[in-house]
C-alpha cells in the first residue's frame, strides 16, 4: 500500500507540478473526517483536528499545495457556517474545524459555569489557581456542589479548556480557540461582576 | 445608550413581574419546551428566581431546571428586589449563559450528533446552485443568490423586508408564506438585509410544515443547535 501511494506522488509527474491539488486527490469526505476527528492520550486527554506535519506526510503533499487545498475546502465549506482553523499546540501546528459562528458548547451546564469562574481568576494572570481552594470558595458559597465541582473540572480538563498540574489550573488551549481575546476579557468582567455581587 | 434615564412611572410588584417574566419567556423561550412552566405556573412555589444578563436575557429556575430566554428587561433592571434575590445557583446559570453567548466550538467527533452540515461534508456532498423558484430551502435559496446574482440585484428598498423580518423575529414562518411576502427582487436582496439586520434563517430539523425561524445572530448561541437543519451564513 505504501508503494503504491508513493507511486501515485512521483515527484516529477505532472499532479505533483500543479500547484493545486484536486479534491478527487483528497476527497471531501475524508478531509472533513481527518478535520473533525478527536484522540485522546493515555491520560483520556483530548487532542482535536490533525497535527499539520502529520496531513502533509500522510497524503504527501506540500506545504504550498496543502494551502491551496485548504482555501478551496474553507470556500466549499463556508455557506455551512463552519471554518478551518490552524492552531499551536504545545510545539506542533494542528489544524480542526471550527463553528464560524457562535454555538452552543459541548459542555454540561456546571461545567460551563465552572469555565466562566475559572476565565474571569485565570485570563491574563500570571498565577494558576488551587483547584482546592477554589473548590471550598464555590462549594461553601453555594455556586456548585462538591460533585459538581469534580465532574465539571474533570470535563473541563478532558476537553482541554483547563489544564491541571500538581492540582493548580490554568487555561488551555481551546479556551482560546473557542473564544476570541475579546469575548475572555468581557466573560472575565462580566463574570467578576456576578461573583462580586450580593455575597 | 439607548438607556433611559429610569423613568419608572409606577412600581410594579415582583410578583407581576414574575408572572410578566413567564408569559414573556414562555412565548421566546427558544432552548426549551415550555410544559414545565406551564406545570410550574400552577403552582408558582416552584419557581425560584430570575437573574437577569445583558442583551435582555433571562433565566428561570425552576424544578432544578434552568430556563432561558429573551424578555424586556429595561423595566425590570431597576427592580432591586428581583436582581438583588439572585442565588448562587442563579448566578452559576447566568455565568453558563454568558459563555453560551460567545462560543465558537470547535467540530469534534464528541459532540452527541455532529450537525447535518458535517454530515453533508462527510457524505461528500456540495451545496448545489439552483434556481430561484417558491419551494426551496433557505440555504439553497441563500446560496443561489449569494454566488451567482447579487451583481444583478437592483437597488431596491428594503424598508418593507427589514420591517417584516423584525416583526418575525424569533418566530417560526412557513417558507411559502415568505415567498408570498417577497418579490423576486426582494429575495434576491435578502443577504443585505440579513448582513444588516444580523439575522439568520434556522430550519427545524424534523420539519413537516416547510417553517423556518427567524433570529438574530447573537441568540445563535441560546439554542439547540441540533433541533435545526441549517444555519445561514450571512453575505460576506
Amino acid at each position: 500500500m505504501i508503494d503504491e501511494d508513493t507511486t501515485k506522488r512521483e515527484p516529477n509527474s505532472k499532479e505533483q507540478r500543479n500547484d493545486e491539488v484536486p479534491f478527487e486527490f483528497v476527497d471531501i469526505p475524508t478531509l472533513t473526517a481527518i478535520f473533525s476527528a478527536r484522540a485522546q492520550d493515555p491520560e483520556g486527554i483530548l487532542r482535536f483536528g490533525i497535527q499539520k506535519k502529520q496531513l502533509l506526510s500522510v497524503i504527501g503533499i506540500t506545504e504550498y499545495q496543502l494551502k491551496s487545498l485548504l482555501e478551496k475546502y474553507s470556500e466549499l465549506i463556508a455557506p455551512l457556517g463552519l471554518e478551518i482553523i490552524e492552531f499551536k499546540d504545545g510545539a506542533s501546528v494542528w489544524l480542526a474545524l471550527r463553528h464560524a459562528r457562535i454555538a452552543p458548547m459541548q459542555l454540561s451546564h456546571y461545567s460551563q459555569s465552572l469555565l466562566g469562574i475559572l476565565i474571569s481568576k485565570l485570563y491574563n494572570q500570571k498565577s494558576p489557581v488551587n483547584a482546592e481552594d477554589l473548590r471550598q470558595d464555590l462549594v461553601t458559597r453555594g455556586f456548585v456542589t462538591n460533585a459538581e465541582f469534580t465532574n465539571g473540572l474533570q470535563e473541563l480538563v478532558v476537553n482541554r479548556f483547563i489544564s491541571r498540574k500538581r492540582g493548580k489550573l490554568r487555561l488551555d488551549v481551546r479556551c482560546f480557540l473557542e473564544f476570541t481575546d475579546s469575548d475572555l476579557q468581557e466573560i472575565q468582567k462580566e463574570v467578576s461582576e456576578i461573583l462580586g455581587g450580593n455575597d | 445608550m439607548g438607556e433611559s434615564p429610569n423613568p419608572s412611572p409606577k412600581r410594579q410588584s415582583p410578583e407581576k413581574i414574575l408572572r410578566t417574566i413567564y408569559s414573556k419567556v414562555r412565548r421566546q423561550l427558544i432552548t426549551k419546551e415550555p410544559t414545565s412552566i406551564q406545570d410550574a405556573e400552577k403552582d408558582r412555589q416552584t419557581i425560584s428566581g430570575v437573574a437577569l444578563g445583558s442583551n435582555n436575557f433571562v433565566i428561570l429556575e425552576l424544578d432544578k431546571e434552568t430556563y432561558s430566554g429573551f424578555i424586556d428587561t429595561q423595566k425590570l433592571r431597576d427592580h432591586q428586589k428581583i436582581s438583588n434575590s439572585v442565588s448562587p445557583r442563579q448566578r452559576a446559570a447566568l455565568i453558563s449563559a454568558i459563555l453560551m453567548q460567545r462560543c465558537r466550538p470547535l467540530f469534534v467527533t464528541l459532540n452527541p450528533s455532529p450537525p447535518s452540515s458535517i454530515i453533508q461534508l462527510l457524505q461528500g456532498l456540495e451545496p448545489e446552485p439552483v434556481s430561484l423558484t417558491s419551494k426551496q430551502s433557505p440555504q439553497a435559496l441563500f446560496h443561489t443568490v449569494t454566488d451567482d446574482k447579487m451583481g444583478d440585484v437592483e437597488p431596491l428598498d428594503t424598508t418593507k423586508i427589514k420591517k417584516f423580518f423584525k416583526k418575525n423575529l424569533g418566530k417560526k414562518i412557513k417558507l411559502s408564506d415568505l415567498s408570498s411576502q417577497l418579490t423576486k427582487n426582494e429575495f434576491m436582496a435578502l443577504p443585505l438585509v440579513f448582513s444588516e439586520l444580523d439575522l439568520l434563517f434556522l430550519k427545524p430539523v424534523d420539519d413537516e410544515n416547510d417553517e423556518i425561524l427567524i433570529i438574530s445572530s447573537s441568540e445563535l448561541g441560546r439554542i439547540d443547535q441540533y433541533r435545526y437543519e441549517s444555519v445561514m451564513v450571512r453575505a460576506q
